[in-house]
Formats: C-alpha cells, sequence, structure tokens
C-alpha cells in the first residue's frame, strides 16, 4: 500500500481500535451505517463481546471517511459469510467465526487486542495468561488486578496485521488471521437487544448528519438540469441580477448551476433561469405505458447470457419429456430508491489540491476515485467523507449518487466548498433507478404433479456497472466506462434439490435510452434493495406457487415435497404454524372475479439469500368493484443464523416486508418517450401507514450456522406471497406488478 | 417570530420557506427538506401546537409560536432540564428510528395527535399519520411508529 497523509495504514492494529484513559473503547471501520444498526450497534457488540467489555464501553465509531478508516469496501453484506465469500473469495474467514466482511474483520481485531491486553497484564501481575480473567476491562489472577487504561498507558495497542482484499472495490479489506475468539457459548452482549446509540441522537436532533453539513465561505448550488434525459444546452436563460444579486451561473458543457450564499435565493435564481433556458428536444424511450411491450420486442437471443447455471440441453429435454407444463411471462416496472431526503452533497476543491467530498456514499472509496478520475487528480488527493442522511437502499453501490459529483465539478470552478441539494423533482428525474424485469418461466409436471424440469429466463435492460459520474456525463469530463454485473448474475439459490433440472439464463443490456441519448443518460441502472434477485425471486416462485396449484397441491406442502434443506423446511413450517394455514390448494373454493363486493384471499412467498432462510404468508382482500388489493395480515419466519440484536434485526425484518408491500402494491416508475413523468410522492407513491397490514415475524436462532443476509432481502418475499393470494382470491393469476387498479382491473375483466 | 420559547429577528425575505429560516438562519436540524411540497411530512414542526409543513409555509404567514423537534422537551415540561418529551423517550424505547430521517416530522405529528386526542385507537393513529397528506418513511418503520404512540399516550395519561 503506498504511503500517504491522506490513508491509514491498514496493517497496524492502531488504525482499527484505541482503549482510552477510562476504558473505553474507540474503533474504525470502513463500513458505514445506513439505519440497519450493523454498525452502530451490532460492531460495537462484536466488540465488546471479544474485549470482554459491557456495551456501553465501546464509545467512539468512526465510519466511512476515507481518511479516517481502513478500506471497508461496499456497505452491504458487511456480516454475513456468504457476501464475503463472494466479494473477497472466502480469504480470511475464520473457522470459529459466523461472520464476515467488516463484523469479522472487527472480531478479529478485538480478539488481537485481547490478546495483547491479557499479555501486558501477565507481565505486570507476573501470572501466566491462562490463570488471568478479564471483566470489564479489568484484568485479575485472584490476587492482583490491572486495569485495560493502565495496561495502555504507557504505549497504545498497536501491532503489525496481515491484511489483503480488493482496494478501492467492493469487497473492501479482511484482516488475516485467526486469533482465538470468544467461544459462542459465553456470548452474553451479542444475542441481546443492546439499544442502538445512534437512536437517541436522531429523536433528540443532536446527529451530526449530512443535512447539517456547513462550510466556511460555502455558496449553495441548484442545478438547472436539461428538459430531458437526452437534451443538450440550446442557449441558456437570463437571470436579472436587481432581482437576483447574491446568485452566480456556472455552465460547463450540459452541466448549468446556479450558486448563492443564501439558499432561498438559489432556489429562486434556478427556477428563474430554468424558464428562459432552452434544450434540444429528444424522444428515444419507449415509454413506461409500452415498457412491457418493448421489451417483449427485444431479440433476447441476440444478447449474449450472463451468467447460466444448468445444463440447457438436459433441462429442454427434460421439460419436453414431461407430460404437462405450466408456461408464463412475469413483468416488473423500474422502480425508484426514493430516499426521503432529496440528493445533497458538499464539496470542496482546495488550494492545496486536495478535495473533499461530504456524501452518504454506501462505497465513499470508489466515489472517491472517480471522483480524482473525473478532476484528473491522484486519488489519493482526494477524501470522500461520509455522514449519514436518509437510506437509499443501494443507491450510492458503486459510490456515486448525482450531486456529489456536479459539487466537486461546482467546487473546482468558484474555488470555494459548494452545496448541491437537488430538489424532489429532480431527484426522481435524475437519479439512478432499477431495472424493469421480464421472465419467461417454464415447469415441466411429471403425472403426479411434481416438478422435474424447471427454466428460468431472466431479461432486465440495465446495467449495473453503471458507475458514470452523472456530473461528468453533463459536463463532459472523464468517467469510467460502463460494464454489465448484477443484471446478468443468477441470484436465486435453487433451493428444490429434489428437481434436477433447473436452469436459469440472465441476461441484461444496456440502459433504455442510454446508447440513443446524445449525453448518453437514458435511464440509469443502479442496484436496489435485493438487486434482480427480487426479481428473479418473483418469477421463479410465482411458477412454484402457479405449479402447485396446477398440480392441485397445497403451495406449503408443494415445496416440502421438492426440499430437502432442512432450514427452508424450519421456516416453512414455522409460518405454516403462527399463520393458521389451513391445508388445501388454491385458488380458494370461494375464489371469485366477477360479482362485486370483496373476496379474500391467502398466499405464500418464500426467499434464500446469503444464508437467510424466509418463508412468509400474506392475506389479502380484493375488492372487485374498486379493482383494489389490501393486505391485511402478513406473518414472516426468518432463519438468518446467529442473532447478534434480537430488536434491530426484526425491525429490519419488518422494514423489508414493509418495503416489499409498497413495491407490490403502489411503486411504478413512470415516463415518456423524453423524461420521467413520475417526479413527487404523488406520481411515484409509497406506502403509508394506513396500508400496512398487522405484521408477526419469529425469528429462529441458529448459533451454530453463519450469519446470513438478515436486514435486506425480506422485501422479496411480498411480491409472491401477495400475487398468490390474489390468485387464492379471484382465481386469475397476476403476472405484473404493481397492483394498481388499473392493472388489477384488466386482470379481472380478461376473459 | 418566537420559535421553541425564544423570540427571533428573522432577516429572510417574507416569502421564504419557514424551513430554510429554521435551518439556516436559527440553526436547528430538526426539520429535515423531503419533498419541498408538503407530500411526505419531514418538515413538520408544530405552530401553536398544530403541525405545519414548513417546506411550504413562507415565514412571513407564519402565525403564532413555532415549536421544532427541538423544543419538544420545554413544551412538555417548561421547568424540568434534561427530560425528554413522553413521545420522544417512546421513540427511543421502541428503538423506531431506521436512517432516522423522517422521524421529525413523525414525532411532530404524533405530538400533534396526542394533544387532540390522548388515547387514540389504531385506525386513528393511522389516519393521522396518512391522511389527508401523510408521513412517508422510506425505512418501513410504521408499526414502530404506532407502539410508540400507544406508548407515549400511556406514558403522557399517567401525568
Amino acid at each position: 500500500m503506498k504511503e500517504s497523509p491522506l490513508r491509514l495504514d491498514p496493517a497496524r492494529l492502531a488504525s482499527w481500535i484505541r482503549i482510552g484513559p477510562d476504558n473505553t473503547v474507540a474503533i474504525r471501520t470502513g463500513v458505514s451505517d445506513f439505519g440497519q444498526g450493523v454498525v452502530g450497534t451490532a460492531f460495537r457488540q462484536i466488540v465488546a463481546e471479544e474485549l470482554r467489555l459491557p456495551f456501553e464501553a465501546i464509545t467512539d465509531v468512526v465510519t466511512g471517511d476515507t481518511d479516517q478508516t481502513p478500506d471497508g469496501g461496499i456497505s452491504a453484506g458487511s456480516m454475513n459469510r456468504s457476501a464475503h465469500d463472494l466479494l473477497l473469495g472466502g480469504v480470511g474467514v475464520h473457522p470459529d467465526s459466523p461472520f464476515g466482511r467488516g463484523a469479522l474483520n472487527l472480531q478479529k481485531i478485538s480478539a488481537y487486542a485481547y490478546g495483547l491486553l491479557m499479555t501486558r497484564a501477565s507481565r505486570v501481575l507476573g501470572t501466566p495468561v491462562e490463570a488471568l480473567t478479564a471483566i470489564d476491562g479489568v484484568v485479575s489472577d485472584g490476587a492482583g488486578s490491572v486495569s485495560y487504561a493502565d495496561l495502555v498507558s504507557d504505549a497504545p495497542l498497536d501491532m503489525e496485521l496481515e491484511v489483503t482484499g480488493y482496494p478501492e472495490g467492493m469487497g473492501g479489506l479482511i484482516v488475516l488471521g485467526t486469533p482465538p475468539l470468544m467461544p459462542k457459548s459465553e456470548w452474553r452482549v451479542i444475542g441481546a437487544s443492546a439499544p442502538s446509540p445512534d437512536i437517541r441522537s436522531i429523536v433528540t436532533a443532536q446527529i451530526d448528519d449530512l443535512s447539517n453539513v456547513r462550510l466556511p465561505g460555502m455558496l449553495h448550488a441548484r442545478i438547472v438540469h436539461p428538459r430531458t434525459l437526452g437534451s443538450t444546452l440550446i442557449s441558456l436563460g437570463h437571470l436579472d441580477a436587481d432581482v437576483y444579486p447574491t446568485a452566480e451561473v456556472i455552465v460547463r458543457g450540459n452541466l448549468v448551476a446556479v450558486l448563492s450564499p443564501d439558499e432561498w435565493e438559489a432556489v429562486r435564481a434556478a427556477e428563474a433561469l430554468d424558464e428562459t433556458t432552452t434544450w434540444s428536444d429528444w424522444r428515444e424511450l419507449p415509454g413506461s405505458d409500452r415498457l412491457i411491450e418493448a421489451m417483449l420486442e427485444t431479440d433476447w437471443s441476440q444478447v449474449q447470457p450472463g451468467e447460466t447455471s444448468g445444463n440447457r440441453l438436459e433441462v429442454e429435454k427434460a421439460l419436453h419429456a414431461a407430460p404437462r407444463s405450466v408456461h408464463a411471462f412475469y413483468a416488473l416496472p423500474f422502480y425508484k430508491h426514493a430516499p426521503m431526503s432529496p440528493d445533497v452533497a458538499i464539496a470542496d476543491v482546495r488550494g492545496d489540491g486536495t478535495t473533499h467530498v461530504w456524501a452518504f456514499s454506501q462505497q465513499p472509496r470508489m466515489l472517491g476515485q472517480k471522483i480524482a478520475t473525473m478532476l484528473e487528480t491522484d486519488p489519493d488527493n482526494v477524501v470522500v467523507h461520509v455522514a449519514r442522511g436518509a437510506a437509499g437502499f443501494g443507491r450510492t453501490t458503486g459510490g456515486d449518487s448525482g450531486a456529489d459529483s456536479e459539487a466537486a465539478i461546482l467546487s473546482k470552478i468558484c474555488g470555494r466548498p459548494v452545496r448541491v441539494q437537488w430538489s424532489r423533482e429532480a431527484d426522481f428525474a435524475w437519479s439512478t433507478q432499477h431495472a424493469p424485469y421480464l421472465g419467461e418461466v417454464t415447469a415441466g409436471l411429471d403425472e403426479d404433479g411434481r416438478v422435474v424440469a424447471f427454466m428460468a429466463e431472466h431479461h432486465q435492460p440495465g446495467n449495473s456497472g453503471d458507475g458514470r459520474l452523472l456530473g461528468a456525463l453533463l459536463a463532459g469530463m472523464p468517467t469510467e466506462p460502463v460494464s454489465a454485473f448484477y443484471t446478468t448474475r443468477s441470484f436465486v439459490e435453487w433451493p428444490y434439490d429434489r428437481v434436477e433440472q433447473y436452469l436459469a439464463v440472465c441476461r441484461g443490456a444496456e440502459n433504455i435510452g442510454q446508447m440513443e441519448s446524445p449525453i448518453q443518460v437514458g435511464l440509469r441502472h443502479r442496484s436496489m434493495r435485493s438487486p434482480a434477485h427480487f426479481h428473479q425471486n418473483f418469477a421463479i416462485e410465482s411458477m412454484m406457487n402457479e405449479a402447485a396449484a396446477t398440480a392441485e397441491v397445497d403451495p406449503i406442502q408443494y415445496r416440502l415435497d421438492h426440499t430437502t434443506d432442512a432450514r427452508l423446511i424450519a421456516v416453512l413450517e414455522l409460518v405454516k404454524n403462527m399463520s393458521g394455514w389451513q391445508s388445501r390448494p388454491s385458488p380458494s373454493p370461494t375464489a371469485r372475479s366477477t360479482g362485486g363486493g370483496v373476496v379474500r384471499g391467502r398466499g405464500l412467498g418464500i426467499v434464500i439469500r446469503h444464508g437467510g432462510y424466509f418463508a412468509a404468508v400474506a392475506e389479502i382482500t380484493v375488492d372487485l368493484a374498486q379493482a383494489t388489493v389490501g393486505v391485511d395480515h402478513y406473518w414472516l419466519a426468518a432463519d438468518v443464523g446467529p442473532i447478534v440484536n434480537p430488536t434491530l434485526l426484526r425491525r429490519n425484518l419488518e422494514g423489508g416486508t414493509v418495503m416489499g408491500i409498497s413495491q407490490t402494491l403502489v411503486e411504478e416508475l413512470e415516463f415518456d418517450t423524453s423524461a420521467i413523468t413520475s417526479t413527487d410522492f404523488r406520481s411515484y407513491p409509497i406506502l403509508t401507514m394506513a396500508e400496512i397490514p398487522e405484521i408477526e415475524i419469529e425469528i429462529i436462532d441458529r448459533r451454530d450456522a453463519s450469519a446470513g443476509q438478515a436486514a435486506e432481502p425480506t422485501n422479496m418475499i411480498p411480491p409472491v406471497a401477495i400475487a398468490a393470494a390474489f390468485f387464492d382470491a379471484t382465481a386469475r393469476p397476476i403476472r405484473r406488478l404493481p397492483l394498481r387498479p388499473k392493472y388489477v382491473r384488466a386482470e379481472l375483466n380478461e376473459s | 417570530m418566537v420559535v421553541n420559547g425564544c423570540e427571533h429577528r428573522v432577516i429572510s425575505s417574507a416569502a421564504c420557506p419557514l424551513l430554510y429560516v429554521l435551518r439556516n438562519e436559527l440553526g436547528l436540524s430538526g426539520p429535515k427538506l423531503g419533498c419541498g411540497a408538503g407530500d411526505c411530512g419531514a418538515c413538520a414542526v408544530l405552530v401553536n401546537g398544530r403541525e405545519v409543513r414548513s417546506c411550504i409555509t413562507p415565514v412571513g404567514e407564519v402565525d403564532g409560536e413555532v415549536t421544532t423537534l427541538e423544543g419538544l422537551p420545554q413544551l412538555w415540561d417548561p421547568h424540568s432540564e434534561g427530560v425528554l418529551h413522553p413521545v420522544q423517550q417512546a421513540w427511543i424505547d421502541e428503538q423506531v428510528p431506521q436512517c432516522g430521517y423522517c422521524q421529525n416530522g413523525m414525532m411532530i405529528a404524533a405530538v400533534d395527535l396526542l394533544s387532540r386526542s390522548l388515547n387514540p385507537s389504531v385506525p386513528e393513529i393511522k389516519q393521522a399519520f396518512s391522511e389527508p397528506d401523510p408521513h412517508l418513511c422510506r425505512c418501513g418503520t410504521y408499526g414502530a411508529i404506532l407502539r410508540a404512540v400507544e406508548r407515549a399516550s400511556a406514558a403522557m395519561r399517567c401525568r
């Protein structure tokens, strides 16, 4: 690793942990917390456990900042083992730890620190390490004792570490070695509901978040974005200096901004400038009304599959030989991350050659690297400070969000710190979105109705390797090319091991409109909670529900008949008991789609993601006259391996469920042939409190298992369970979401 | 203008939204910019005890005493230092926030609701947070908010 004054040396223990004079502990991690409590609470618990300290002793957690923390890679899957295997190739796993990545690093660091403390204590007390015990930061041999603080008063804890990984990539760094760990059977802090220290600061308005970052001499900027996703600037509008005395206009290429020390003046001046600025016309998008047709019209056979799992010839042969088959297309729209804050960032390009950016980035090092490419400077000259903001659920995968690169360009031009705040309208129109989906799925059944072959072809026009900086695209500055990644990978971990012939083919394509756009923008894709897996799981599990109905078998029983996976079986049995499930096939004997009034149904959904197992049941009401769907009750059974913090885990499972219900019932990005037309929370609604069902959650604790993906995946289940419940209630399969009245009505009226 | 019990002289123009005045002039960070259109509730404050969306309220039209999240403890008990409003305490006890960005408005809405209806039913709570202008949360904390309002209600009824 290159020496740099703006980088820590990750190969020194002191770069990760420090014990203070009052027995408190400060830790540093490149992983940031986005509200799940992973860093702010779970990491603290893990550190406290290894150091035999109470949770409250971990007083200081430095996260994210690229000059203050070792590289943590992407802040996603920061605890689970599967993500570790995926992103770090399994290097550095510890046989006695269930954790991966950021959590494993701090567990090892704490274990090394504990070892050093015990060696020092042994020397001070003159007693072998084996005869020492440590409780609450005091080491004792029965006769004498010494505190951690005394042990570090002359020399802070430090040692050389072996560290490897993928600097500035997704995996981040991993500390090697296998220091002895606290046995899982003796965990006291892990497994208890430590309260999140962040929550008190949020509730009392004490949190030092991104919205509060203010620098001396800072200018407020508002961007006048192009009229469409493919427009170029024709003529700059006029700004009356008498009306807007402090406003300054900056133009670079198609990046147009108004800056002022007075935020409200910047807002008004940008509106005035926008009115008189002219842009070229552009109409190359299909329009959201034609999105499914456009995806159906695409000749996907010409697109090279990104990933194929299974043997195509064998599966096609088995499908051909099957006496019965079920075949269906499934479609999902563009989704918006829709964080509660419109995008905001602050940049300060300084005279000393350094650039500082304040952003709520999931991947700050990659953001710094991209900013460096754009500004044509060395990445070591760029520092990204991660300040807490509104959760973006994957929007800053790859580092940036939009306002960050715009702020850096403007600061470089004007020589002062610049704060770019997007309006809500700009946020909907110019941020990234998750690609739509078209799936074609076929299940071949034998005479008894059991699945003998299963083929899923997944199609997603969206390039999630699209990490290009929006500011660079608009200003015509250097940025990296796009590459295909998520949308061409098979994410479903096929759980039905009794079905031998399974094939998944995944095809991604360019962002819609990107190649046709003179500014190369179009509808840019970016990962969103359970990226691509959400879509693939919807199609595959919906088909399992349809196959069960064709076979006239209860959908829970049908899954039990096709798997030997003990953990899947356990969550299926649990949710069956929780929900008082009556065994019978769908549709319900009382199902109907005509005649007005309301009908009720129930449906099952499951997902397995990175070592997390989930099964859920939804009970819904369909109003046939209004063509509306309401979710009344929802039961979720989960197994994510060892439980670290029951309360926060439950919160995350519940929050994901609510987001999933929102995606199922109401969310759909609308656009015409030029631009995004969902520009506020009325045209892109998200679920309100009035629409949430009663949600019941039970969690199986497995300390013998690896930590699984916990905070992310539960949004994947409602689409499957609610669509199944719709079929149960109406005997009409519904294969496109969301369940807005216009689509529901079309489905009910179809004969 | 009186904000959180203190008189302030405001320099911003009368048309400037209250939100910008509170954040930029008075240095208060509780209210957040969410939509700028009154659609989401992140910017909510109390004016004479009733919820107002500060992002669409020109400061010149504010007619009454403003209370922000920072002022809730004093609103509850003007003499007791360091004691949180029961709504804030309930938010901590229930561990409500995830990212927390919307929670300012959620707590303001809860204080408004409980001042009108000290023991609201579940449908009343759901309605208060959803109609006519909803309080939106992307992290899906609605269930925890509901439980926290019930907890705060119980605490406030004890006084």
